[in-house]
């Protein structure tokens, strides 16, 4: 066999490797694809907020004419919210008679009416309560950002 | 044996050998994923956050975790302590069903959870009681 055909039978390895590779890779991204899907339990999270929340307000009587700080520390204390939580996974409006009184945590409402269109926006629930007090309307709305994290441990 | 077939040979066992390294590669990285575990762990960890969101203080919750210990125990996860863990500071649940990886997932209520351990079944469940948290 003459030098110029045995080159070649050795150049076709390379290729079989460059195959086997894309080969490879196609079957990662697929398990990966499948198999990493995860929960997206946002909703859930949200909805959960909301529904704690409503219990909440129903049943203590919080003063919303105060300032604002004072209303976000009767809320968290009285409905037994850990704030760092809040501020830093979810979303929490609530308006009195369409006037805002507290928003804590990243983003709005525009950015809930948003979420179809871009995932990393949070997924919200909107309520409304009348209090007893004064037959206002409470708008509570609540968000969550939240993803489970992997940490090496 | 003349040259040409040898070439041939030398070839073919080379084609061989790389089948041979890729085929085992890949049948290593499909077992890895095998019992998916950390679909599991994502699982447990956020029904758990759902459960204690909800609890109030005194509340003492069981929890089924026979999978996750199943999981846990092919997994070579060494002590059972270890698959479930509460950072109350932090307001945080993790849970291990892999060796050196973990999956994490925050609470906001604002209670400590301590563990009671898990008992085994079966179904093997997990205790947990929650308390008022600690600065209270």
């Amino acid at each position: 066999m003459n030098k110029k055909a045995s080159a070649d039978s050795w150049i076709m390895i390379g290729w079989f490797i460059f195959l086997v590779i894309i080969m490879c890779i196609g079957i990662v991204v697929q398990v990966e694809s499948f198999f990493d899907i995860g929960f997206d339990t946002r909703q859930i999270d949200s909805a959960t907020l909301n529904a704690i929340l409503q219990n909440c307000l129903t049943e203590n009587e919080i003063n919303f004419e105060s300032s604002r700080e004072q209303i976000t520390e009767q809320i968290f204390e009285k409905c037994s919210l850990n704030k760092e939580v809040i501020e830093n996974s979810m979303l929490l409006i609530i308006n009195l008679e369409n006037e805002n009184k507290i928003k804590i945590g990243r983003g709005d409402e525009t950015a809930c009416a948003l979420v179809n269109k871009n995932n990393d926006y949070p997924k919200c629930e909107i309520s409304k309560v009348k209090l007893i007090e004064n037959k206002k309307i409470l708008t509570i709305i609540t968000g969550s950002y939240q993803d489970s994290q992997q940490k090496i441990g | 044996m003349n040259k040409k077939a040898i070439s041939i040979v030398m070839t073919n066992l080379v084609y061989l050998i790389l089948l041979v390294i890729v085929t085992m590669g890949m049948l290593f990285y499909i077992q890895s994923k095998q019992n998916n575990a950390s679909i599991w762990a994502e699982y447990y960890v956020e029904e758990l956050s759902k459960l204690v969101n909800f609890a109030k203080p005194g509340d003492i919750i069981t929890f089924d975790v026979h999978k996750a210990t199943e999981i846990a125990y092919k997994k070579q996860v060494s002590s059972r302590s270890e698959i479930f863990s509460f950072d109350n500071p932090n307001n945080e649940i993790c849970v291990k069903l892999s060796v050196g990886r973990k999956t994490c997932y925050s609470y906001f209520n604002n209670v400590d959870v301590i563990s009671k351990g898990i008992a085994l079944g079966p179904p093997n469940t997990l205790t947990i009681e929650i308390t008022k948290t600690q600065d209270e």
